[in-house]
């Protein structure tokens, strides 16, 4: 998997050859947003070490750089998508490449959205990774529908085939053969060629209404039961960047039925004979209700520009409430403000959090204030926990998990670990207050694990120990820390055993 | 559909519920559920002429409660409180059991003709050793009436359909002559051990619903327990032996609050396994009838 | 670049054919729904042949064809006559036992260590081998007429009911009548195979009716419980019930050290801590600004919640709660010959739920329950970076939780988890920066981590 690389203008000067891609190593050098000035080793045995070490001493007393962290940066609270907004360029960078936090609300991670808009214009060589999953993901839909008109190919052979024999016995005289082959007369699920080969000019269709011994009507399969009627092979060529849409490819245009030439390929899943607007371009904004028609491809060249050739950064970073509670109150690092433009105390950043959990969120006046137990802090506390320790927790709402846990971030390698946050309720006071333990089904648990096994990570079920909240609300008078302290965080890890690889 | 010459009606198949667990003893039974009825089951027993491994698994089959209620519901079916029955059954006097004798000892007349003709072709093929005549005759054996393939007892590792040593051998010198004293049977349902009005009087009628296993009974459906999909049920379009899954489905109350974490990933697992997830519930006050179960699919559709 | 948003992950990370995580045949089955025209074949070497099951046989769905229906055809004739089987036992091999649930109803329950209060089945013959692991004999203090005689669980019973081995019979006579002293015995049998005066043989139903019930039910095991017993004996393993009050193994205890030479070692060590930890500023930043050198310094400050460090003897444990207690002790089949009466310490240890009446653990559950189980740390020899994965996944103590679906078994190892114990912020301080795992690596993150795929122990 190629990396991506900007050689900025600002650092290029820090590099002896500004063109030059940089390694990972070397972008991402910086395990946090806070320097450190490590003096050299000193080695008794090599008397010039002690030189190096007193040269470095020196010349930090001499002019002493300045107290880390240097760099403050600066978010900005966007209700509606409950995150911290960071818009800042500079910060952008920072923040991903010193520890990954955040996630570019254009792309899939890394915030490389401008780069990818400047490949697509031609501006930049250069690979970036959104473009390579797009084609991956053609390929892949190719090869399935040409895997499929195969196998629908076999099947209607062997109907015709069946057919002419019933049909042959059927002049013999033979009267007890049994009507068997034919073709549904409702195509069923799933989209694809399946409903394509069961237009009526199909050579192979006879009435029929029994499958297998059972009565089949339109409910029996699926539950859109009223549209197997429609045939849905329509296909647009939206996938590519920069294809023109009139070219059909693949397998589907192939002259067994007439006016297939015609469809073009759309996103399709197996069960539903109608999906609505899945046509979209890369570099568009992930929308729910984004309807775009074929044309869409042609007007995506005529984005207005500021000026010649100057593109403007559309993209920023989004940071997880936790995420920036974690910048900001654990290292310091980022001030967030408000609609208005005021600072926020971490405080008032505690509590917006929090109070933003839920949804609807608990800001009105007759709103109970949150538990210790809210989703928010719930979550905080595994992500300190981690964070602490050194490693580099993100969501894991795309595997079903809390978070996913990386050694050293999501451009190194895979995540490990997916993680479940459970709440736990030692204390007695939960118990007479009448609450209620969660209780997760062990199907959730094993869908969970499966999705995880699909894509080898290991799950590890978090437990976080609850304060009550008369000793939280306590503690937190005192601040933060004291309260988090109350909370215990135990780790279990989970694995499948299966007998007939232990025998 | 079926390719079983006809024969005398049969009653209801019966579904023994022990311990409140619903299960299916007799395999005709349990054919005719399959074949008429879209219900499978789940094989739960050890089989006897392969009894070291965990693919194959034997009689009996358990159904779910809500299965066997819909069963019991649309007559298919009846439920037996199998434990009472027996009790019952067992207590009686020795004069009742004259039924289930009788069916022990044909069973043991028909293990005996079947090892004599073994015994038998073993001795022809011994006599005529020069000929390249293999042991022909594998499973196709036994009687078509008689339902009992032929297996040595212990079934240690040896294919069940593989000629067991001669009867003859005379490991036990007190091997008596009647084939009635040579074998022990055990049958596998207590079909003829426990009298018709027996059964009658133990029928049970307060089995739980689910409005779920109802509707995908009713629509031809058949299903597995779908733990390892991470789902309650995993349906499929026809029978298991011969068709993939299509959902995984779970139950839900109309009330319950589903987190949409979880909706994304049961999409999402679904989705990458070819299948669709399933949401479906009723609600309770209109009543549990198929026609009022709301059913959602759910799938992911970048991938 | 970022691996993990990929599109379909699975086609990047599927895990090697035959290595530890590649999916058992079972699994691959996926629904657990096997085809029994593959049955004979299969078992024609007497041995496992995977390759004859493969995926992708089935259809997606109804055809219409004729060549369809054939195959689904011949699969349920199949089936249908691998299940038609009637189990007969011919006389050489013919193992008889009696249902006598009451002999022992009575005993107590600290006189009784091999359970005879819930052994209900005496056999009358023994034959076979299949007595290694399964049964325990009636001393004579307890029994003196049937002193010898071997006595079941109900798990034990149904199991050999069920795999064709006993033929079990209900009494018509009274025990004394059926079963004389095994010193008087000559081998001879009083009663034979058709003597049904005697007693009547039971259907594997009427067994299923007497030996499986409720929880709690004395002389019966569940339905789950039995499911996992025979899950594991088809396998091949050697199990048993785990007593009832286990001693943790000695191991385990001789680990702690005594009670004084642990308040002055902590007392010490904490005294010392204290001079190093800095002030923390509890309404935040936790990192005070200034110059920093390492690294190490910074997540001093950071460490504000509490990290759980396992211990070989944890300070309170709570009494393990049904279901979450260990149920079977299991040993794996091969090795030295097992000694039921003195058994080595068990390979795995096993606690049984069902889907339809539990939930995944609570913490307070999932503690005691392991808390149950030896301490069984990270093997000393798994050292460096490169193993954190293996060291992190085996845990400090471990335990098997069998999860019961309709009779579908499966199993979890829950291991106790010790994130705290892996600080992975000092590799920030290598000097080059870079992480290294003890290998020269270039670029990319596979530089000697060794993704502790598992070798080792495991």
């Amino acid at each position: 998997m190629a990396e991506t690389s900007t050689p900025k203008p600002a650092m290029a000067s820090a590099n002896n050859n500004p063109a030059r891609e940089r390694r990972p190593h070397e972008i991402y050098v910086q395990p946090a947003p806070i320097k450190t000035f490590p003096l050299p080793s000193f080695y008794p045995s090599n008397p010039l070490s002690f030189i190096q070490l007193a040269y470095a001493w020196i010349g930090q007393i001499l002019s002493p750089p300045a107290a880390e962290p240097s760099i403050i940066h600066q978010g900005t609270w966007s209700v509606a998508t409950t995150s911290v907004h960071i818009k800042d360029a500079q910060s952008m960078r920072a923040l991903w490449e010193q520890g990954f936090y955040g996630k570019g609300n254009l792309s899939r991670s890394e915030p490389n959205w401008l780069k990818r808009e400047e490949v697509r214009r031609g501006l930049q060589e250069g690979h970036v990774s959104e473009i390579h999953t797009v084609e991956r993901r053609e390929e892949r839909i190719r090869a399935k529908w040409e895997r499929a008109r195969l196998e629908q190919e076999n099947i209607r052979q062997t109907r015709e085939r069946e057919a002419r024999q019933a049909e042959k016995r059927r002049a013999a005289g033979d009267a007890d053969t049994p009507l068997k082959a034919h073709i549904l007369a409702e195509p069923l699920a799933p989209v694809g060629p399946a409903e394509i080969l069961a237009l009526p000019n199909s050579a192979a269709s006879l009435p029929g209404n029994l499958v297998n011994g059972f009565v089949k009507d339109g409910s029996s399969h699926g539950e859109s039961s009223d549209d197997y009627s429609k045939t849905n092979g329509i296909l647009d060529s939206s996938l590519e960047t920069s294809d023109d849409t009139s070219s059909t490819e693949g397998p589907i245009s192939t002259p067994v039925i007439p006016g297939l030439d015609r469809l073009k390929r759309r996103k399709s899943v197996r069960f539903s004979p109608t999906v609505a607007s899945t046509t979209f371009d890369h570099a568009d904004p992930p929308s729910p209700g984004h309807s775009t028609n074929p044309k869409q491809n042609e007007s995506l060249s005529l984005v207005p520009q500021a000026g010649a050739g100057v593109l403007i950064n559309k993209e920023h970073l989004q940071l997880m409430p936790e995420e920036a509670l974690w910048l900001n109150f654990a290292l310091g690092v980022l001030v967030v403000l408000d609609g208005s433009g005021t600072p926020l105390s971490t405080r008032a950043l505690l509590n917006l959090f929090r109070q933003h959990s839920v949804f609807p969120p608990l800001t009105g006046p007759d709103d109970p204030a949150p538990l210790p137990d809210d989703d928010f802090l719930l979550h905080y506390v595994v992500y300190h926990h981690f964070r602490s320790l050194g490693w580099v927790p993100r969501a894991g709402i795309k595997f079903g998990v809390d978070w996913l846990l990386y050694n050293r971030g999501p451009v190194f390698d895979h995540a490990e670990f997916g993680l479940l946050v459970i709440p736990s309720y030692s204390d007695p006071w939960w118990q007479s207050s009448g609450k209620r333990k969660p209780q997760k089904t062990w199907q959730w648990f094993h869908s969970i694990l499966r999705v995880l096994s699909h894509v080898m990570k290991s799950m590890v079920l978090v437990y976080v120990d609850v304060p009550p909240p008369h000793k939280f609300e306590q503690a937190l008078e005192s601040g933060l820390a004291d309260a988090l302290k109350l909370y215990k965080v135990r780790e279990i890890m989970v694995k499948r055993w299966s007998s007939n690889r232990n025998r | 559909m079926t390719t079983v010459t006809a024969r005398p009606p049969r009653p209801l198949p019966r579904i023994s519920k022990i311990a409140g667990r619903y299960l299916v003893f007799d395999h005709e039974d349990a054919s005719v559920l399959r074949r008429e009825a879209n219900t499978n089951g789940s094989l739960v027993g050890t089989l006897p002429q392969q009894p070291t491994q965990n693919m194959f698994l034997g009689l009996p089959i358990e159904l779910r409660p809500e299965e066997a209620e819909a069963l019991v519901h649309k007559n298919l079916a009846r439920v037996v409180d199998d434990v009472a029955a027996h009790q019952a059954a067992l207590l009686r006097s020795p004069e009742s059991r004259t039924a289930y004798i009788q069916s022990l000892r044909r069973d043991k007349a028909a293990a005996h003709r079947v090892l004599a003709e073994r015994a038998a072709q073993k001795a022809a093929v011994a006599a005529g050793k020069a000929g390249g005549r293999k042991k022909s005759k594998p499973k196709a054996e036994p009687a078509a009436a008689s339902n009992a393939p032929l297996a040595p007892s212990d079934g240690d590792d040896t294919m069940f359909a593989s000629a067991p040593p001669a009867v003859s051998s005379a490991s036990s010198p007190r091997v008596a002559d009647s084939p009635m004293d040579n074998f022990g049977v055990t049958l596998t349902s207590s079909r003829d051990l426990i009298p018709p009005d027996v059964d009658r009087e133990f029928e049970v009628s307060d089995t739980p619903q689910g409005p779920l296993a109802r509707y995908l009974q009713d629509g031809g459906y058949h299903t597995t327990p779908g733990l390892r999909f991470g789902s309650e049920y995993s349906v499929y379009p026809g029978d298991p032996l011969r068709f993939h899954a299509h959902f995984m489905a779970n139950q839900y109350d109309w009330d319950e609050e589903i987190p949409i974490l979880d909706i994304i990933e049961g999409g999402r697992l679904a989705t990458a396994v070819k299948k669709a997830f399933v949401i479906a519930g009723s609600d309770p006050s209109k009543g549990e009838a198929p026609e009022n179960v709301t059913a959602y699919s759910i799938e992911w559709a970048g991938m | 670049m970022a691996f993990d948003d990929d599109d379909v992950p699975t086609a990047s990370r599927q895990p090697a054919a035959g290595s530890e995580d590649a999916p058992t045949l079972e699994e691959e089955m996926e629904d657990g729904v096997a085809d029994f025209t593959k049955l004979s074949s299969m078992f024609a070497k007497k041995g496992i042949s995977g390759k004859t099951i493969r995926k992708g046989e089935k259809d997606f769905e109804s055809h219409g064809t004729q060549a369809q229906d054939k195959v689904l055809e011949a699969s349920r004739q199949a089936m249908e006559e691998v299940l038609s089987y009637t189990r007969i036992h011919r006389r050489d091999a013919w193992v008889r036992a009696w249902y006598f649930p009451d002999r022992f109803a009575e005993l107590e329950g600290e006189d009784d260590d091999i359970q005879l209060r819930e052994r209900v089945v005496v056999v009358e013959h023994e034959k076979g081998n299949w007595m290694k692991d399964i049964g325990r004999s009636c001393p004579s203090s307890k029994d003196a007429h049937g002193a010898g005689r071997l006595w079941l669980l109900p798990e034990e019973a149904l199991y050999l009911v069920e795999r064709g081995t006993i033929d079990l019979w209900w009494p018509n006579k009274s025990f004394e009548e059926l079963l004389p002293k095994t010193s008087d015995s000559d081998g001879q049998q009083r009663f034979g195979p058709d003597d049904y005066e005697a007693g009547l043989p039971l259907t594997l139903e009427a067994a299923y009716t007497l030996l499986v019930g409720f929880e709690g039910e004395r002389g019966k095991t569940t339905f789950s419980k039995y499911h996992v017993f025979t899950h594991l004996k088809r396998g091949g393993f050697n199990i048993l019930r785990a007593p009832q009050n286990p001693e943790l193994p000695s191991e385990s205890r001789a680990a702690s050290p005594p009670w004084y030479g642990i308040s002055l070692w902590q007392s010490l060590f904490s005294f010392l801590s204290l001079r190093q930890e800095p002030k923390v500023n509890s309404q935040g930043p936790l990192v005070a600004p200034g110059l920093y050198r390492t690294y190490h310094s910074i997540y001093q400050q950071l460490a504000i919640i509490p990290r759980h460090k396992p211990s070989p003897a944890p300070a309170e444990s709570t009494e393990p709660q049904d279901p979450f207690k260990i149920f079977y002790h299991v040993w794996k089949s091969g090795g030295a010959p097992f000694s039921k009466r003195n058994p080595p310490a068990p390979d795995f240890r096993i606690a049984v739920t069902d889907t339809s009446d539990t939930f995944v653990p609570d913490l307070g559950q999932i503690e005691s329950l392991l808390e149950s189980t030896p301490y069984d740390p990270p093997n000393p020899a798994w050292q460096g970076p490169g193993r954190v994965y293996q060291r992190l996944k085996w845990g400090h103590r471990n335990v098997l939780v069998a999860i019961v679906d309709r009779g579908l078994v499966n199993f979890m190892r829950f291991g106790e988890g010790a994130f705290g114990e892996e600080k992975v912020y000092e590799r920030f301080d290598n000097p080059r920066g870079r992480y290294r795992g003890g290998k020269g690596g270039r670029g990319g993150g596979r530089g000697g981590r060794g993704r502790g795929r598992g070798k080792g122990r495991r």
